[in-house]
């Protein structure tokens, strides 16, 4: 009987303990399989941390390899409110650090939230400053900041990038795709405090931006920007442009504007001031656009250079217009009309041609259509289709009126003088290149195409040397070179439709040495006052630009034999 | 001898897994060393790169221009110098004074005067 008992008391400890270990092993396995994979995710996220690497944006240098926007890594700061004791102390010690305003950053502090954003992207000194302070609380973290060492230099080129570095403007925003770069991304691991260790599972590496190196040079850009300065300060000019060329290859050396600004505070700039009015703005060109005229009427033999036109003693009715002469001229040969810029001769020759025939090299020379320059917002400028023309048209295209067209055709339009006859594109990125030097991609000059013959081009630019010698450029002319150059001067249109007297718009073309060009340079003045004439307000600023540009690049000066 | 490979197996299984404990301590140890490192790398890196910046800051054009040039017209010095020569015409217009017989009176006269040579010819 005692063995029976036990016998069941034995059964009966044995199934708890039994049914027990089953219900943990069947718990077991239940966990590792049906839970596993969540509960192992659910670990991992507590252990592992997915941090985006942010990849370095590309830099930029000029045709000589010197930075003109670089990414430095700079220090941002950071407060975790729950973490911070007496808020009004804390506030109170960074502000006159920070220079910030006490209710914005009472605010900021006053949230309940772990994380908060203080100041982006600090200087090394502020940064110190604050260290100094000993707060707790806060925190540094690294930031990448797009920065620019030559401030305006070249600006409007540039451009600038946002604070989560894409492109917003010019080349930073032409050449994004280039110099982004791709993120990359690691799974670091963290100790029981989240704090991330330098031990990664996973890493993709980030792809670096590539750098792009631009056609300009930096020192013939400070000395465009800084004669432009000048010109801006004697004329009381609001609005400027030079564009420097190099005819042959269409490589922009340098494009300045005015107004202008500092790449690096750039973002409390209004729209206009960051405008590039060399390649976004048209105006109406005047005198200067008769070389597109004259071209014409040597390249279709209908005129030679000394053939005489009569130039009406400086009235000239086309159409229900009287058209005038700046001065009155009598009998002028082809060569002299264009010398001395008789609005009259220029009409007659383009009568002599015909609508069709303008319009043609209008559109050869590549006005009124882009050009095709790698940087955003090109305009195309406006040339009217010869069946629009009315009947004063004749008398206003040729000379540059009734046609709005931008300083960089302008430019385009005078190197095809300078290189034989071929219109080129313009360019500004010469290469793209990675972080080790190696060449992704390179540009180079291409045609768009022919404009005038070889010999057309050569008799052109005999004119447009008489024009500084003899004509209305003299103060453009550089001792020691042959400069060929074109004068403009038009005038600008009031509110209701009618040619101001007051208002100007002043330019200059030109290229040097006239025998064997090195650069074309166009330089535009909006309404300088109290001259306003083409070749008093740009010409010199021409001389003075091709001048120093000629010594730079160590142009030999031609001995120039007087009669 | 079951008591014996028992702690023999326990034994093991504890050196084990204090190896592994000790094992996981180690990588966070490295973990936290490594992340001082990075970090002083990373600040010796981006402070190269800002003292790069200020040099190239400092030493372009523009700033220089701002300190120093503010009131002086900079001009890029010319390579060259342009000479006009004389005609055989213009010499022979010009006369030049006979030369004196007497060595004292040569030392008085008023053709007689001091040249200096410049260095850059």
């Amino acid at each position: 009987m005692y063995i029976k008992y036990f016998s069941r008391r034995f059964y009966a400890v044995f199934f708890v303990f039994f049914f027990f270990f089953f219900f943990l092993i069947t718990r077991i396995l239940f966990i590792q399989f049906f839970k596993g994979k969540y509960l192992k995710s659910l670990a991992k996220k507590q252990y592992n941390l997915y941090v985006e690497l942010e990849p370095r944006r590309g830099t930029i240098y000029d045709r000589k390899l010197r930075p003109q926007a670089i990414n430095i890594n700079i220090d941002s700061l950071y407060a975790c409110p729950n973490q911070i004791n007496d808020k009004d102390d804390f506030v109170n010690k960074l502000v006159p650090v920070l220079k910030l305003d006490v209710p914005y950053l009472k605010d900021r502090v006053d949230r309940k939230k772990s994380f908060i954003w203080i100041a982006r992207k600090l200087s090394p000194d502020v940064v110190s400053s604050v260290h100094a302070l000993n707060l707790k609380g806060v925190g540094f973290i690294k930031e990448s900041k797009r920065c620019y060492p030559n401030g305006s230099l070249a600006s409007h080129m540039i451009g600038i990038s946002g604070l989560d570095n894409i492109g917003l403007e010019g080349i930073e925003l032409f050449y994004d795709n280039y110099l982004r770069g791709e993120p990359g991304f690691a799974l670091f691991l963290r100790d029981a405090r989240q704090k991330k260790l330098e031990l990664w599972e996973k890493m993709i590496p980030p792809k670096d931006g590539y750098d792009v190196i631009l056609t300009i040079d930096e020192v013939m850009q400070f000395i465009v920007e800084r004669e432009i300065d000048k010109m801006c300060k004697e004329f009381n000019t609001q609005r400027a442009a030079i564009v420097v060329m190099n005819p042959h290859t269409a490589e922009i050396l340098a494009m300045a504007n005015r107004p202008t600004f500092d790449l690096n505070n750039a973002f409390n700039i209004d729209q206009q001031t960051r405008r590039n009015h060399a390649v976004c703005d048209l105006f109406e060109p005047g005198s200067v656009f008769k070389i597109v005229t004259a071209s014409a009427a040597i390249e279709e033999n209908k005129f030679s250079e000394e053939v005489k036109i009569f130039c009406e003693n400086g009235d000239y009715l086309v159409g229900n217009h009287i058209l005038h002469d700046h001065r009155p001229h009598g009998w002028l040969s082809f060569r002299e009309v264009i010398e001395q810029s008789s609005n009259i001769g220029t009409t007659k020759i383009a009568q002599g041609l015909g609508p069709e025939v303008i319009y043609r090299y209008i559109k050869l020379f590549g006005f009124g259509s882009k050009l095709g320059i790698d940087l955003p917002g090109e305009a195309s400028g406006i040339v009217h289709p010869a069946r629009y023309w009315s009947k004063t048209s004749i008398g206003a295209i040729p000379i540059g009126h009734e046609v709005a067209i931008s300083a960089l055709q302008l430019v385009s339009a005078v190197s095809v003088i300078a290189n034989g006859g071929l219109l080129m594109k313009p360019y500004v990125v010469g290469a793209i290149q990675d972080k080790y030097g190696e060449k992704i991609k390179e540009f180079s000059p291409s045609v768009i195409n022919k404009v005038i013959c070889a010999d057309t081009a050569s008799r052109i630019k005999d004119i447009l040397v008489g024009v500084v010698d003899n004509g209305t450029g003299k103060l453009a002319a550089i001792r020691g070179f042959r400069v060929a150059g074109k004068t403009g001067t038009a005038q600008k249109i009031e509110a209701d439709g009618s040619y101001s007297h007051k208002k100007f718009h002043a330019s200059f073309i030109g290229f040097v040495p006239a025998d064997d060009p090195v650069i074309a340079i166009c330089v535009i003045a909006d309404e300088p006052s109290p001259y306003y004439y083409g070749g008093v307000v740009c010409a010199p600023v021409f001389k003075r630009v091709a001048t120093d540009i000629l010594k730079y690049l160590e142009v030999a000066p031609q001995l120039v034999k007087k009669d | 001898m079951r008591l014996n490979r028992f702690l023999i197996l326990t034994g093991v299984i504890t050196l084990v897994a204090l190896g592994y404990v000790n094992q996981q301590n180690k990588i966070y140890y490295f973990g936290y060393s490594n992340g001082k490192k990075q970090t002083e790398l990373s600040n010796l890196l981006d402070n190269n790169n800002i003292l790069r910046y200020n040099i190239n800051k400092w030493s372009s054009l523009t700033c220089l221009d701002d300190k120093i040039l503010q009131n002086v017209d900079f001009e890029i010095p010319s390579q060259r110098r342009l000479v006009r020569l004389e005609t055989a015409e213009q010499k022979a217009q010009f006369k030049e004074p006979k030369a004196s017989a007497s060595l004292i009176v040569s030392f008085f006269s008023r053709a007689r005067q001091a040249e200096a040579q410049t260095i850059n010819r």
